[in-house]
């Protein structure tokens, strides 16, 4: 049997939780034909189309959740977070409630379909919430250990999903243990990349290995500051960090790893790859969106050599 | 045959020509309102394509932003832009994506996607023209999903304790959005009661009779002291037999197969 798609799987991981715990409530902004069917039919009464509705709904999550009840809504990037940002912020952030945001669209993954689908803001304005915890799977690997994690974490969290259908990027789970997944031993310049973004990464990382030169490479699918020794445990091995995210190059996990180097003693060299703000309006699939905002795999690859060459 | 009728003709192949090219989705949502855009664009709206910024145009506003198709395809035929764009439709490059956009794009006055966002705007512009005295009208088409939106029963209120009459708010019923039938998921009805309490001039019309259209338009045009809604009746999908009132039809483009049918169809 082929392999289920990354947002199948998180569905399948869903359904099989609700079995355990009859707590769980999922609710949906008017999405997820195609996908959220076999939990609509497995717990009819855990389940609620809250129509497009996403301030209603973000209140709502709320309500169930201070009612002792584990509830995850469902919407694409924008609806979920820029819509609804207050009922987010207040109602569950502020109250610290076993609430999970998942979005669908993460990133560029809508690509033609314009700037309004765009998820590229979403990390910045979830990542200043309270007690907010944020998870951007690049694989299915990827996914059930974030999904494990978020079952046991019981504050306000956002999933974030792109396309739902990334192929796999490992062979193997991800051991629970860890925060930060090392691919490629630290180096002098090292990757350090957030989301799906992260095959063009390793694409990256392989085509100098093959020259016989050793570019460092960290997956990080968690956002927190609870990982704040972590990571500037690793700052501290590196004298550049070219960071990667599907996302602007404001605010999102460039801004967060930077912001955790400014308070080191001797922070290393940052240097941010996101969407630049002033493509925002151009028209294009997702692989040319990332190629005109430099984040697909020639482009990390010429700005590395261009690096090296300053070296 | 009327020269809405001749349009709506038009507008049909392009859009499903654009959708099936590009493998586009909201096929049932552009088929739904292509009717309303025709009559509107051939018969009410005074907008000129040499003069796409004049002040005294009428503002339309397609609130129902992932049925851009249909509104693209109108202004490559009324001549705001070459009609060699539409080929484009969601191309890399191309000027004009899934969503409406007004970016480069002369005629299109708010680039729309997230539902519940243009009676807002079209309240603003509406407040600003009757401030500068201008004698036009705004129009806004909003889709029946978006009636669950808050954002756009707080515009409906304001509306109408301005008195706005120069806004129109036209709904596009087709009874069906993303994850459902609309009765399932927030049932709207009696949705012209709800807007008439909400002090709303209202009016109830088959969304696919052009002349029925027509004549509502013209009507709504005059009112003195309520703004108005036009609440269509339409079905999702309209046009093409396997899509018509079905969810499918949200997602699904025409098939190949489907297109040249409606090409041949309407030679
Ligand atoms: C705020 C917001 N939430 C969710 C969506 C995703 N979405 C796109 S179309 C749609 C509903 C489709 O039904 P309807 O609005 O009635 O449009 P139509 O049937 O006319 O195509 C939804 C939920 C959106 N565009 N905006």
């Amino acid at each position: 049997m082929k392999n289920p798609s990354l947002r199948d799987r998180f569905v399948s991981r869903l359904i099989e939780y609700s079995k355990k715990n009859k707590n769980l409530f999922l609710l949906t902004g008017d999405l997820g034909f195609s996908v959220l069917e076999p939990f609509r039919e497995e717990n009819p009464k855990r389940f609620f189309n809250m129509g497009v509705s996403e301030q209603n709904m973000m209140g709502v999550a709320a309500g169930l959740s201070l009612e002792g009840n584990k509830v995850f809504t469902y919407s694409i990037a924008n609806f979920a977070t820029s819509r609804c940002h207050e009922q987010i912020r207040n109602d569950i952030c502020y109250h610290d409630l076993d609430v999970t945001i998942v979005a669908t669209g993460g990133g560029l993954a809508y690509g033609a379909h314009g700037y309004t689908h765009h998820g590229i803001e979403d990390i910045a304005i979830m990542r200043c919430l309270p007690n907010m915890t944020i998870y951007v799977p690049s694989d299915r690997f990827e996914l059930d250990f974030c999904f494990d994690k978020i079952l046991q974490n019981k504050g306000p969290k956002y999933l974030r999903l792109a396309r739902g259908k990334e192929s796999d990027i490992y062979q193997k789970p991800i051991p629970e243990n860890i925060d930060i997944v090392e691919i490629e031993k630290c180096s002098e310049i090292t990757l350090l990349v957030c989301g799906p973004i992260l095959d063009q990464a390793i694409e990256c990382s392989k085509h100098f290995k093959n020259k016989g030169i050793n570019i460092g490479l960290y997956s990080l699918p968690i956002i927190s500051q609870s990982l704040s020794l972590k990571i500037k445990r690793l700052l501290g091995r590196s004298s550049i960090f070219m960071t990667v995210e599907e996302h602007k190059n404001i605010g999102g996990f460039g801004s967060f790893i930077s912001e955790l180097a400014i308070g080191m003693s001797r922070p290393p060299r940052i240097i941010s790859c996101g969407v630049s703000p002033k493509n925002i309006n151009s028209i294009g699939n997702q692989e040319h969106l990332r190629k005109i905002n430099k984040i697909d795999k020639s482009a990390l690859i010429k700005t590395i050599s261009k690096l090296l060459r300053t070296l | 045959m009327s020269k809405s009728q001749t349009l709506a003709i038009q507008l049909k192949k392009d859009v499903v020509n654009m959708l099936n090219r590009a493998q586009a989705s909201h096929t049932g949502g552009c088929l739904s309102c292509l009717d309303i855009v025709s009559v509107l664009y051939q018969e009410i709206l005074n907008i000129k394509p040499n003069k796409p910024k004049s002040p005294n145009r009428d503002r339309f506003i397609l609130s129902k932003g992932h049925t851009g198709a249909v509104v693209f395809a109108t202004l490559a035929n009324k001549g705001f832009f070459p009609k060699s764009w539409l080929d484009t439709f969601c191309e890399n490059e191309s000027k004009i994506p899934g969503h409406i956009d007004s970016h480069g794009i002369l005629g299109v006055e708010l680039s729309t996607g997230s539902l519940g966002h243009g009676l807002s705007v079209g309240v603003g512009m509406a407040i600003s023209l009757k401030y500068r005295k201008t004698k036009a009208n705004v129009i806004i088409l909003l889709s029946d999903g978006e009636m669950n939106t808050g954002s756009t029963w707080e515009a409906v209120m304001f509306a109408s304790h301005h008195k706005l009459n120069n806004i129109i708010s036209v709904v596009d019923k087709n009874k069906i959005q993303s994850f459902g039938r609309t009765k399932e998921i927030i049932d709207l009805d009696p949705l012209g009661r709800k807007w008439k309490s909400f002090g709303w001039k209202v009016y109830e019309v088959d969304g696919h009779n052009h002349k029925k259209l027509k004549e509502t338009f013209l009507r709504a045009k005059k009112s003195r002291t309520k703004p108005v809604v036009i609440i269509c009746d339409t079905v999702k999908g309209k046009g093409i037999k396997d899509m018509e009132d079905k969810l499918i039809s949200h997602y699904r483009p025409p098939t190949d197969e489907e297109t040249k049918t409606i090409m041949e169809e309407i030679k």
